[in-house]
Order: C-alpha cells, then sequence, then structure tokens
C-alpha cells in the first residue's frame, strides 16, 4: 500500500468515527467541535492528495520523455537514410551527362601539373608554349552579324601538326589592324563590345599569343583580337547556338541575381552557370557541385553560411560574391572575357595555352583540359562551349548582355 | 475529464494555499508567507508563493494535469507517426531534401533534353521518380518497424504510469464531493448527501473507463509489437483490426457519456 492510500485510510478511519459520533450527540457544542474536526482532517486530506497526484504526475512525466525520444527520432522524410545513395545516383547521372555534349563542367585550371601523355604527333612537348594561331584554318565559318569576320572558305586541311592550342584560325582572320582596339569601360550593368568586329586591314596576320601575364592590362589586347577572331566551327554550331537558347530562356533568373550583384550583367551571370553547372539550377556555381550539400571540390566547403540544401539564388551570390564580381564596374566584353578566364583559373594561360574555358567549340581551340582540379591533360578535349563563344553568339544576335 | 482534472486540482491547490497560509506552515522560498484576515470569515494569503502560480494561473493546465494530457497527447502522437508512415502520407508531403533531389532531377532531365548524345538519358532520369518513391515506401515500412519495437515498452512504460496515477486522479476529482457528502449539511441531509454521492459514483466510472481504455491501448500495440515481430501473421493482424474498432468504439461512447455526465452538472 503507498502512503498515500495508507494516510487517507487513517484519516477516513478517523472521520468515520467522529461522524458516527456526531449521529450519537445532541450536543451542538460537540457536534461543532466534530465538524471542526473533520473539516481539519479533510485539510489533511487535500494535501495528501496534492502531493500523491505530483508524485504520481512525476512517474508518468519520467515515462514521458524516454516514449518522446523515440517518437523525435521518428523519420518521416523518407529520404533520410538513402539520400546518400540517392545523391550519388543524381550526381552519376550528371556525371553521364557531363561527359555527354552539354553539360560538362570544366575542372579548375589552377596549379598546373601535366599528366603524363603519349607525345603528340609531331613530338613537340605539350607543354611547350603555344604558337600563335595563324590565320588560316579551314572548314570554319564565322557567326558574326557584321560579316567583317573571318569566313571560313578555305578548303578543310587538318590541324597543325604538334599544335596542342589553340587551333588555327581562319585565312580571312579577325586579327585586328596593328593590334587591338581597347574595349572602353562599360561602368557597372553596361556591356561594352569591343569597338570594331573589321578584318585587320593589311590582310591576315597571327593573333598575339596566349601571354602568360595574369593582369588584365597586359592581356586586354590579346583577348580583344582573339575574341574577334572567334569562328566557330561547322560542326558545334548548333549546340553553341542551344547554348545560347538556355541562356536567353533563364535569362530573368540570372538578372536577378545580377542585380543582387552591383548590377552585375546577367550574361555574365548565366555564363558561369552554363559552364559550371551545364544549366543545372541544382548545383553550386562555385564549382558544379549539387546544392544539397556545401561544394566537396575546389573550392571546398562552399557556401560557408547557412545551411543546405541551399536554393540555387543564394548559392549563386554567395559565388560570385566570392570571386569578387560583385565590385567589378568593368563590364566591356574583353574585361568579362578576363574575369571569366580568372574564374576557371589562369592555370591554362600559365602554360601559355587558350583556354577551353574561353574558346572551345571555337577555332581558337582544339585540345588540352584539365581533367581534375590541378591536373591537365593534352590531349583531352573540351566538350563543353566556351563562354567566349557564348558570349559572342549572344552579341552577334544583337542580344543585350546588360543587367 | 483532464478538463475536470485541471479545475479539481486548481482548487485543492488554491485550498492547501489557503491553509498553509492560515496556518504558517509554509515552507521553503515561501516560508513566513501568512493568512491576512479581513474579519471572520474572508481574508487573502499575504505575500505570493511561486510554487502555486500554477494553481492560481488561468493560463494552461496545473501540473499534474500537464503531465496527464502531455503523456495522453505523446501517445496520439506515437500512432499519429506510425499512421502517417502506414499511409505513406509523408511521401506527398515531401520534405526539403526531396524538393532538393527533384529540383537536381528535372534540371538534368532539362539538360538532357538538349543536343547530342545525353538526350537518351531523358528516360533514364524520367524512371528515376518511381524508384525514389518505392525506395520511399520501403523506408517507411523499415521505420515504423523500428518505431514499434524501440518505443512499444517505452510505450507500455507510459500507459501504466498513467493507469497507476488513476487513483489519484480519481482522489482529486472527487475531493470536493468528499468535503461535500462530510460537511454538516450533508450530514444533517440524505437529499444533499446524495447529490455528492451520485458524483463519486459518476466519477469513479468514468476513471474506470478510462483505466479500461488504457489497458485495451496497451494491448493493441502490444499486438503490433506481434505482427512486426512476426511478419504475415494474418491473426496478429486481424486481432489488431478488432482491437482498434472496439478501442475506437468504446472510446467514443465513453466520450459521449463523460459528456452528458458533464453537460448534467458533474463538476
Amino acid at each position: 500500500m503507498s502512503f498515500a492510500n495508507e494516510a487517507r485510510g487513517r484519516l477516513t478511519e478517523a472521520r468515520n468515527v467522529l461522524i458516527d459520533r456526531r449521529r450519537e450527540t445532541n450536543d451542538p457544542k460537540e457536534r461543532a467541535a466534530i465538524d471542526d474536526a473533520i473539516r481539519e482532517l479533510n485539510e489533511n486530506l487535500g494535501f495528501v492528495n496534492q502531493a500523491a497526484l505530483l508524485d504520481a504526475a512525476t512517474i508518468v512525466v519520467e515515462a514521458t520523455k524516454a516514449l518522446e525520444a523515440v517518437v523525435r527520432s521518428a523519420r518521416l522524410g523518407p529520404f533520410d537514410l538513402h539520400l546518400k545513395a540517392l545523391e550519388g545516383t543524381v550526381e552519376k547521372l550528371a556525371g553521364l551527362l557531363r561527359n555527354g555534349e552539354v553539360g560538362e563542367h570544366l575542372e579548375r585550371a589552377t596549379d598546373p601539373v601535366v599528366t603524363p601523355t603519349p607525345t603528340t604527333p609531331s613530338g613537340a612537348s605539350p607543354v611547350s608554349p603555344v604558337r600563335p594561331p595563324t590565320p588560316a584554318t579551314p572548314g570554319f565559318t564565322t557567326t558574326t552579324a557584321s560579316g567583317n569576320s573571318p569566313s571560313a572558305t578555305a578548303s578543310p586541311s587538318p590541324a597543325p601538326s604538334g599544335n596542342v592550342s589553340p587551333a588555327p584560325t581562319t585565312s580571312a582572320t579577325a586579327t585586328p589592324a596593328g593590334g587591338v582596339q581597347t574595349p572602353t569601360s562599360g561602368g557597372a550593368g553596361n556591356v561594352t563590345a569591343p569597338a570594331s568586329t573589321a578584318s585587320p586591314a593589311g590582310g591576315a596576320g597571327p593573333l598575339p599569343p596566349t601571354g602568360t601575364s595574369l593582369s588584365f592590362a597586359a592581356v586586354r589586347a590579346e583577348l580583344d583580337a582573339w575574341f574577334r577572331a572567334i569562328v566557330i566551327r561547322d560542326e558545334f554550331k548548333d549546340k553553341a547556338k542551344w547554348h545560347t537558347t538556355q541562356l536567353l530562356k533563364n535569362q530573368s533568373k540570372y538578372r536577378d541575381v545580377g542585380l543582387s550583384l552591383n548590377r552585375m550583367p546577367w550574361a555574365m551571370v548565366g555564363v558561369i552557370h552554363a559552364m559550371e553547372c551545364g544549366f543545372n539550377f541544382a548545383c553550386h556555381l562555385h564549382n558544379g557541385d549539387p546544392i544539397t550539400s556545401r561544394t566537396k571540390h575546389v573550392p571546398a566547403g562552399q557556401p560557408q553560411t547557412g545551411a543546405p540544401p541551399y536554393s540555387w539564388e543564394n548559392s549563386a551570390i554567395d559565388a560570385l560574391n566570392g570571386a569578387g564580381l560583385n565590385t567589378v564596374t568593368d563590364w566591356s566584353v574583353t574585361h568579362m572575357l578576363y574575369l571569366l578566364e580568372k574564374y576557371n583559373g589562369f592555370g591554362y594561360r600559365k602554360m601559355g595555352k587558350a583556354t577551353p574555358y574561353l574558346w572551345s567549340f571555337s577555332n581558337l581551340y582544339e585540345k588540352g583540359k584539365y581533367v581534375a582540379d590541378g591536373r591537365f591533360d593534352p590531349e583531352a578535349v573540351s566538350k563543353q562551349c566556351g563562354a567566349g563563344v557564348m558570349l559572342k553568339v549572344l552579341l552577334d544576335q544583337g542580344t543585350d548582355l546588360s543587367a | 475529464m483532464l478538463d475536470d482534472l485541471a479545475l479539481a486540482e486548481r482548487r485543492q491547490g488554491r485550498e492547501n494555499a489557503e491553509i498553509k497560509a492560515k496556518k504558517d506552515t509554509y515552507q521553503g522560498a515561501c516560508k513566513g508567507i501568512i493568512w491576512a484576515k479581513v474579519d471572520a470569515t474572508s481574508g487573502y494569503i499575504e505575500g505570493f508563493c511561486v510554487d502555486d502560480a500554477p494553481y492560481f494561473s488561468e493560463i494552461g493546465d496545473p501540473p499534474a494535469t500537464q503531465a496527464f494530457r502531455y503523456g495522453i497527447r505523446l501517445i496520439g502522437d506515437y500512432a499519429q507517426v506510425l499512421l502517417v508512415l502506414a499511409e505513406g502520407r509523408n511521401l506527398d508531403e515531401a520534405s526539403a531534401q526531396v524538393q532538393a533531389l527533384g529540383q537536381n532531377i528535372a534540371a538534368l532531365m532539362s539538360v538532357a533534353s538538349g543536343p547530342g548524345p545525353a538526350a537518351g538519358l531523358t528516360g533514364i532520369l524520367g524512371a528515376l521518380d518511381p524508384i525514389i518513391r518505392e525506395a520511399a515506401q520501403r523506408r517507411n515500412i523499415d521505420e515504423m518497424k523500428r518505431l514499434v519495437l524501440s518505443g512499444a515498452p517505452l510505450l507500455k512504460k507510459l500507459i501504466e504510469s498513467l493507469r497507476a496515477a488513476a487513483p489519484e486522479v480519481f482522489n482529486t476529482l472527487i475531493f470536493q464531493s468528499v468535503k461535500g457528502v462530510t460537511s454538516p449539511e450533508a450530514l444533517d441531509s440524505k437529499t444533499v448527501a446524495k447529490a455528492h454521492l451520485d458524483r463519486i459514483a459518476a466519477y469513479r466510472a468514468a476513471v474506470a473507463n478510462y483505466v479500461m481504455l488504457l489497458k485495451e491501448l496497451e494491448l493493441s500495440f502490444d499486438q503490433l509489437v506481434i505482427a512486426f515481430q512476426q511478419p504475415r501473421n494474418a491473426v496478429s493482424l486481424a486481432t489488431i483490426a478488432e482491437r482498434s474498432g472496439r478501442l475506437s468504439a468504446n472510446a467514443e461512447a465513453w466520450r459521449k457519456v463523460y459528456s452528458s455526465l458533464r453537460a448534467g452538472g458533474l463538476q
């Protein structure tokens, strides 16, 4: 018997005796005294009841805590346990796409480490400084609207042996006369195309080589000349067009992100999205890793703030902020090219090679790419449309690239 | 019943506070709080004992009722979780993770519908969705089994503790009637006494029904555990169905009887 029950029993026994006595007596004073005594007993009973109820409640609370832990552990999210496996599946599928022709993501071109591969047909070292493109490449046609850019009318011929990159340009090259026209600064959000796409006076001439200097001032003329020399390879024209169609389709999304970043041109956001994510809105702009978690590849652990899964917009803003692009005010195309190359890494430039990040699908690139973070394979060929090529097609269509 | 218990517990707490003040028996932080007389029959507690606050507050339940109510609600939550898993309702209530994955798939499909051989992957990607759902359903069954097997002993303990508390619930519920039936008025009048005695009898029946329903609930969960321990046991499943049906019917009947008792002035 519990203490409460026993106490209650004794109190009730005492009360029963008092009630019996009350029934027997007619003395009002005694009855009043008995009534007081019964009230007193009941008061004690009230204390016993309260204490016993709280004790019982304490035991219930203890039992509740134990079951609560189980209920709280209930995994109603159907993917809690399988998420990793499913993510792996999706990533593998993404990998398949990247190995295809549309969704490739170029690895960071950071520290150049060359993968040992067979020598090139001519025996030239794959890392030897690249030969400036010569102005006679067959099989290419220009997409420029002006018609002043080089047109590929010459008969096809193989690329020069031993030429790693870039590939030769067309016979009617876009090499500027006596150098390049320096684009003017467009100010925040305004994109200025190179001032002229006219063919160089005096006909064909070599493009400036890929310089190893990393400052914009040093490479501005080179980038400007190369951009104007872009000729899309015939076999890639449809694919380049598809890329710009995707860019235009997602234009409003890119514009929203650009507006959050000091009026960055939408085309800049879009082209980086194409390059890093293959237009997949479930991936980080930092490097193409899925937004369901922080980045695992270089740069790893991004975004550092917030918790996954991230929205594409937030991740994109974090990536572009992190790259310092929110402080840029010069949005000339030439500067955009420089920034894009920098975004991917100057690894190609340090080796004197043309970067596929800008020039793939065009006459300015043939082969050689980073196949993993910091690992360069001179024989690998990018299957991704270069950022410069996309910008070129957009401009040739008369698209406004501004914010 | 818990609403009645809340009223009774609160009233008991208030009366005990007055008695402690009148007898100057407060202890601890409340020691020294006494009854201030206004006249021979009225007065007030001079001071404020924080420990008594739940009994004087009109917000929420007093402590014991709160514990019982939460314990019973937790049993409901537990059953609800199992029900959601069993009916697969969580599959439609997609989590953020599912949405992120779905977004991934959609984006991949969009990319795959571009030019080139990757377009052939569209079919593979489209087939992924039912695979995900199937995996999720399997996952639900696994999770339900885990919850039942790990939670059942704890649930039994909780039900037992609630059942063990029934006498104290009963004593608290009837306390005003006990005082009433032992008051001079009732001791001198059988009619007055009868009203109190009827109320005590009604509460006894109500608490007894509550105890029996808890017992039924416990047995139903026992059957559920057996069903998971011995899959494809048709007898267990039939028993669960029968017990669940009976439990629901009994609970509903009790609720109706109790409502009518309350409407008749139970408290």
